[in-house]
């Protein structure tokens, strides 16, 4: 980690001598380990050196919700279902076979048998239920995980390898969740320790490989645990995973991570950069990617403002329309992602096609703002009644493009005559603000979930403190996406969900822009990597070609 | 040439409690700047130094003169097109001309530096002149309280406070200018306990001359040079460190360009367009390395060696 030191001091102290042709990014060629060995048939044996864009800060996947944590957490933990990657068909991994009740509230799962922790203890149903109650004890340290057991009234263990899980209310995404990090299955062991505890050591799952180690913002890594048998219906093999080790490096800086890549330093990256991914590729690396299912990268209107602009309906629209994402996808992104058609992602369960509604149409836009009263101003800006057409959005970056996008969209409205300002704020300090008034549209970078109750954990519902009036679009959203959460039969959930879809974007409550894609750096001798479906790492598979 | 340094009377003015102070400090800035003016036109490397901060200065004040591109407008077609005589320094990923918003930046940066400095100057200046002229257990409490601004670096400092402050060009000139607040109390204690020692001042409380009007006629104007060159040589350190957060992305808010914040626009391509960050890079470098040499100026005599 010497690099990532340096790189540290030197950005604190003056990062400025950047400038001074520290080609850090560049440093080395694509010299890289050479060739591919091996003939085809996977290996067994290696070290994969991983360099993470985001330190994962907590391991403990019932608390943590960070892609990068859950791309270490997956190698170590299990979950009862896995999901198709292609299909998003759920599928047996611990549990061989479950039933859902009719009203969609109770749920059995019969439980695979022999299946063992790495600290030796068995998997049984009094283990799913000592997690699911830890899930909901942990309560707001666990929220991702405890908004996917809303309503949890209970786990009966029916014997031992039987275990239902009853809810007070439908809970139609439940089943999905089952097979997300965020309910893997945790030793009883690491459930009776503290949670602070918990983030740093000692997660014992029944997964391909064990923890070793965590350094926080350094490294972690894990070794491969003998004697696995138990693998999703998703993989290609059966057995003991081929890597013998997994040493993941948390490397922030994108450049440094791509150089590191194109060094040979790491034999793959996470999050490569969009800048960088034409050279990877020219250099002969393998690009993996795949499009994240769940929200899309979009704006969503703050729902603790009240303020002229953002309440009126044709600014909304005229926003939706003004916004032109071939040109965010060709100018700040690259081939990799995609125009956004709805504010799910194409790959989602339960998304509906709302291109039309969404194509660029800055003559629309204007008309709009003209029959609403907003006439151009000397500046350029529209006014009316003497007030400037501005409207704010509150952003944090987590190192994607997310500025150059903002920058671009602010030139793009400033074409109808709107202007947007930014206000950046450093991580988990934009929502306080949001709830103080600040920002008419907070900007969201996407959110993975192959189910669409997504939208409803991570779209902020409209009006917490100005309730939406009765009959408005607002308030059709809300309703719709209460109402998608307790629906069971799967053509009438998809049915809600499409309405919720266009309440979003046709009364402008969420501007969607584009589809966000996990884009991995690979070394040419890693193979048989695989993304789950929600565009996690999947390294079981994972082999190295000169291993 | 030593005549033209030191007139005598000067002197004696300094001395005796009854001169004309407006004047005297007429006389003496004047002969600096002679002495200055004389001593740029004798060093060719100083001379380059004011040319440099001239034309920063110039550039913040008129960017318009500078170029006629608009440092906002986003041109997707031309993005990342490496210098040439359209675009003297390129064009950054949204096809914007690097050059224009390297001259524009130049306003932002600059006046932040100044307020950062004058936030520093006067507080600092204040505290100083108190605690050294009041002495005692007041001076004691105050210096402590300056010793441990001093033990934090003073870039973790202003980062600290611009978080607390909020992000923003001025939140950020006020942080960095607090972070140099110890410095330039603890420098203008130092010359406030060598001046009041002086027999002219001892001289001045015995003749019954009120204690604030001692401390502004007598005592204040001779630490004026120490601090002067503080000054100078701060400035150039609080380029640096407006330029520190806006890159961290403390400062200016996107699309306005300030120097900081178009390095770390730049910093995913160095690989690729490295004009981006060399280009406002060298802009703060240049800037910096000119002021610092004219602080040096302004700190020793010039005259002949």
């Amino acid at each position: 980690m010497v690099t990532r030191g340096f790189w540290s001091v030197h950005v604190l102290s003056v990062g400025l001598a950047a400038t001074l042709g520290f080609g850090l990014a560049g440093c080395g060629g694509s010299g890289g380990p050479a060739g591919a060995g091996g003939d085809g048939s996977p290996r067994t044996g290696g070290n994969l050196r991983l360099g993470l864009g985001v330190d994962p800060v907590c391991l403990d996947p019932q608390q943590s919700g960070i892609a990068d944590a859950i791309n270490i957490e997956r190698s170590i933990v299990d979950s009862l279902t896995a999901q198709d990657p292609k299909t998003n068909a759920i599928v047996p991994w611990l549990a061989t076979s479950w039933q859902v009740s009719p009203d969609a509230a109770g749920f059995t799962f019969h439980l695979r048998s022999g299946v063992t922790f790495s600290d030796g203890s068995a998997l049984t149903a009094t283990t799913v239920r000592d997690n699911f109650d830890a899930v909901v004890r942990a309560g707001g340290r666990a929220p991702l995980a405890a908004s996917y057991l809303a309503g949890y009234r209970g786990t009966d263990v029916i014997d031992p390898l039987t275990a239902r899980v009853r809810f007070g209310q439908p809970n139609a995404q439940f089943l999905q969740a089952t097979s997300t990090v965020s309910l893997g299955l945790l030793s009883s062991a690491t459930l009776a320790r503290p949670l602070a505890d918990r983030c740093v050591s000692g997660i014992i799952g029944s997964g391909p490989f064990v923890l070793d180690s965590y350094v926080p913002r350094q490294s972690v890594t894990v070794h491969r645990r003998a004697g696995y048998r138990w693998g999703p219906a998703t993989a290609r093999h059966t057995g003991d995973a081929y890597l013998d080790k997994i040493t993941y490096s948390i490397i922030p800086d994108g450049g440094v991570r791509a150089g590191a890549l194109r060094s040979g330093q790491v034999g793959g990256v996470t999050a490569l950069p969009v800048q960088d991914t034409s050279q990877v590729r020219q250099a002969g690396l393998t690009v993996a990617r795949k499009i994240i299912p769940g929200v899309v990268a979009c704006l969503s209107v703050n729902p603790f403002v009240s303020r002229p602009a953002i309440d009126d309906s044709s600014v909304r629209r005229a926003v939706v329309k003004a916004v032109n994402r071939a040109e965010v996808v060709g100018t700040v992104l690259s081939d990799d992602y995609k125009v956004a058609t709805s504010i799910l992602s194409a790959s989602t369960p339960g998304y509906a096609d709302l291109g039309a509604s969404l194509a660029y149409d800055p003559a629309g836009a204007r008309k709009l703002l003209d029959a609403a009263g907003w006439t151009a101003g000397p500046d350029g800006i529209r006014r009316r009644g003497g007030q400037r057409l501005t409207l704010a959005v509150a952003w944090t970056t987590n190192g994607g493009p997310d500025q150059e996008v903002l920058e671009l969209i602010q030139q793009q409205l400033r074409q109808v005559g709107i202007e947007l300002t930014l206000r950046q704020f450093v991580t988990g300090q934009a929502f306080p603000a949001m709830q103080r008034g600040i920002g008419d549209y907070a900007w969201g970078a996407g959110a993975f979930r192959t189910d669409p109750d997504i939208l409803r954990a991570k779209i902020v519902l409209p009006g917490p403190v100005v309730p939406p009036a009765p009959g408005s679009p607002a308030d059709r959203l809300n309703a719709a996406l209460a109402r998608q959460a307790a629906t069971v039969d799967d053509a009438q959930r998809r049915k809600v969900v499409d309405e919720a879809q266009r309440l979003a974007v046709d009364a402008g409550i969420t501007v969607p822009v584009y589809e966000i894609p996990a884009v991995v750096g690979l070394a040419k001798d890693v193979r048989g990597f695989a993304f789950t479906a929600s565009a996690n790492l999947f390294l079981y598979d994972t082999w190295l070609g000169n291993g | 040439m030593s005549g033209l340094g030191v007139p005598s009377e000067s002197v004696a003015h300094d001395g005796g409690l009854g001169g004309p102070p407006a004047q005297r400090r007429r006389t003496g800035l004047s002969r600096r700047g002679r002495e200055i003016c004389r001593g740029v036109l004798r060093q060719p490397i100083l001379a380059a130094c004011v040319v440099v901060v001239a034309v920063a200065v110039a550039a913040a004040l008129a960017p318009a003169a500078f170029t006629g591109a608009d440092p906002l407008r986003v041109r997707p077609t031309a993005k990342l097109h490496s210098p040439d005589g359209t675009h003297p320094f390129g064009t950054d990923q949204l096809g914007r001309d690097l050059f224009a918003r390297v001259v524009h930046g130049a306003g932002l940066s600059l006046s932040c530096a100044a307020i950062a400095v004058l936030v520093g100057l006067i507080a600092g200046s204040l505290v100083g002149l108190t605690a050294g002229f009041v002495g005692g257990a007041l001076d004691a409490a105050v210096m402590r309280l300056v010793d441990v601004l001093l033990a934090v670096p003073s870039l973790l400092l202003a980062t600290t406070l611009v978080t607390t402050f909020g992000f923003g060009p001025v939140q950020t000139a006020l942080a960095v200018g607090t972070s140099s607040v110890a410095g330039f109390a603890r420098l203008m204690r130092a010359e406030v306990l060598r001046v009041r020692e002086q027999a002219y001042v001892e001289a001045a409380l015995v003749a019954g001359a009120r204690r604030l009007s001692v401390l502004r006629r007598h005592i204040l104007p001779h630490t004026r040079g120490a601090v002067l060159a503080l000054t100078a040589l701060d400035f150039g350190g609080a380029i640096l460190a407006v330029s520190a957060l806006g890159f961290l992305g403390f400062g200016a808010q996107p699309p306005t360009p300030e120097w900081g914040a178009l390095v770390a626009g730049g910093r995913g391509y160095l690989d690729t367009a490295w004009w981006m960050t060399a280009a406002p890079g060298l802009a703060v470098v240049l800037t910096v390395l000119a002021l610092n040499r004219i602080s040096q100026a302004f700190d020793t005599p010039t005259g002949p060696r």
